[in-house]
């Protein structure tokens, strides 16, 4: 049994990656360089051609462009002969398990950048969640247009960056590891072909909640140099006007949206309990635990929350009001304040004391 | 069916009475067990009296991922869990799981098919 701090022990396992200054502003372009040389020399293959881009989209469309006389793509082989080999020798002596929570990091990033990138590199398709089906067949009848099977995520292998790694491998890997290291940690997303590698700058801007999911309540969530940048909210992309204009988000605004999670995004940034007063929601039930609501659309989409109400009054004596998004198909009240306690309404009547 | 208290956003479940088992959670350096942080305001829930704090997942297998806080035991008398914004609950000797309360989320939603 291990004696540890209390919050650390409870919460490092999950714990979110934020952003370090590792993450962002302008690129060491000259240590990247040098660091892409090096591992090019691990893997036996001559020194490429280093482009730069000012993003990972602006990456994309240049590697659309330029990919036919860049050789074939050796990403794999880096992988192989380098980055595999680290992660190896970081797992063998990954004592604490940290390095999977590294690993795990940041996918909601990686697959929106990616999906940014495979747009940039495949055309102008118009929009991501449409585009996914004519993507899936492009890939599959074109494999080598996917930017995803291309390139690197810095995101993806920020686990090099640990301090410790170099003293965990082989003496014989340690200088390829310190190079991989030192390209992660001064240059953005990575695509190598045979005669030409590309990197893109770090952003400039990178915000992220405490789950590690791309979100800004204030401006966008990741910008690049270049001026490309995304909204998002809980990692799901957002229009960046009703960020930037919060009073645009009204129920109009919400019934009209087409996805699904935009629309719940836009329901948090207003609040569900502003949503519910704007008069957003259908009151479904009430119980001794607290209110159902919930809102039906057409073609199925259904939201719904519990209002329930603080058991201790605060300092001007009044009860504060609170509402918790619960699933939609829960038909009580009790039902609802139990789920959010992970437990059946049955379970919930135990309850001696609420406070 | 065990005793359930509820302060604010956690949950505490009278639960057999145990040995701790899994990882000790150590009390903070100021001497009071902390079972959470507030997100939003900082208020913590905290007993400080003596109490033993142990987190052992395979105790909590039928609690959804992600809400399970740990276990406490009272040794000696009756404690009281604190909070700034609720008022006090005593628990009394004997073993508690602590489990935090939780929210749909916008990657949660989904289209229902009738």
């Amino acid at each position: 049994m291990v004696a540890t701090s209390a919050l650390g022990a409870a919460l490092a396992p999950q714990a979110p990656p934020q952003p370090s200054s590792s993450w962002l502003g302008p690129a060491d372009r000259a240590a990247a360089e040098a660091a892409v040389r090096e591992i090019y020399a691990v893997a036996r293959l001559s020194p490429p051609q280093i482009v730069w881009a000012a993003s990972p989209v602006a990456l994309a469309r240049h590697w659309k462009v330029r990919r036919h006389t860049a050789g074939d793509s050796v990403r794999g082989v880096l992988l192989d002969t380098v980055i595999n080999r680290a992660m190896s020798a970081a797992r063998r002596s990954d004592v604490g398990g940290g390095l999977d929570a590294l690993r795990s990091s940041l996918p909601d990033l990686t697959a929106m950048l990616a999906h940014e990138g495979q747009r940039a590199g495949v055309g102008a398709l118009a929009r991501l969640h449409l585009a996914g089906n004519v993507l899936r067949a492009l890939m599959r009848r074109r494999p080598w247009h996917s930017f995803r099977a291309v390139s690197l995520s810095p995101y993806d292998l920020r686990w090099l960056l640990d301090p410790k790694l170099p003293e965990r491998v082989a003496a014989s890997e340690r200088a390829a590891v310190s190079a991989a290291a030192t390209l992660v940690g001064n240059a953005g997303w990575i695509v190598p072909h045979v005669h030409t590698c590309w990197l893109s700058d770090k952003p400039l801007v990178l915000s992220l909640d405490d789950r590690g999911r791309l979100h800004a309540k204030n401006g966008p969530a990741i910008r690049y140099k270049d001026g490309w940048h995304r909204y998002a909210w809980k990692g799901i992309e957002v229009p960046g006007a009703f960020v930037d204009h919060p009073e645009r988000i009204t129920l109009n605004a919400i019934d009209s949206q087409t996805d699904i999670f935009v629309r719940r995004c836009l329901i948090e940034m207003v609040t569900p309990k502003r949503f519910i007063y704007m008069g957003g929601a259908d009151l479904v039930m009430r119980d001794e635990t607290g209110t159902l609501w919930r809102r039906t659309w057409p073609r199925g989409d259904a939201w719904a929350a519990v209002e329930v109400v603080n058991g201790t009054p605060g300092p001007d004596g009044q009860l504060e009001r609170y509402v918790l998004q619960v699933p939609p198909e829960l038909e009580t009240a009790r039902a609802a304040v139990a789920w959010t306690y992970g437990m059946t309404d049955q379970q919930y009547r135990s309850l001696v004391v609420r406070t | 069916m065990p005793t359930l208290y509820a302060q604010g956003d956690l949950l505490i479940e009278r639960v057999a009475d145990i040995e701790p088992t899994g990882t000790i959670l150590a009390p903070a350096t100021s001497g009071e067990t902390v079972l959470a942080e507030g997100e939003v305001t900082g208020h913590r829930h905290a007993i400080f009296e003596a109490v033993t704090m142990f987190r052992d997942d395979a105790l909590a297998r039928d609690i959804p991922s992600g809400l399970y806080v740990g276990h406490v035991r009272v040794d000696g008398d009756a404690v009281k869990l604190v909070h700034d914004e609720h008022d006090a609950i005593v628990l009394s000797r004997g073993t508690f799981r602590v489990r935090r309360q939780r929210e749909l989320e916008p990657r949660d939603a989904r289209v229902v098919l009738d």
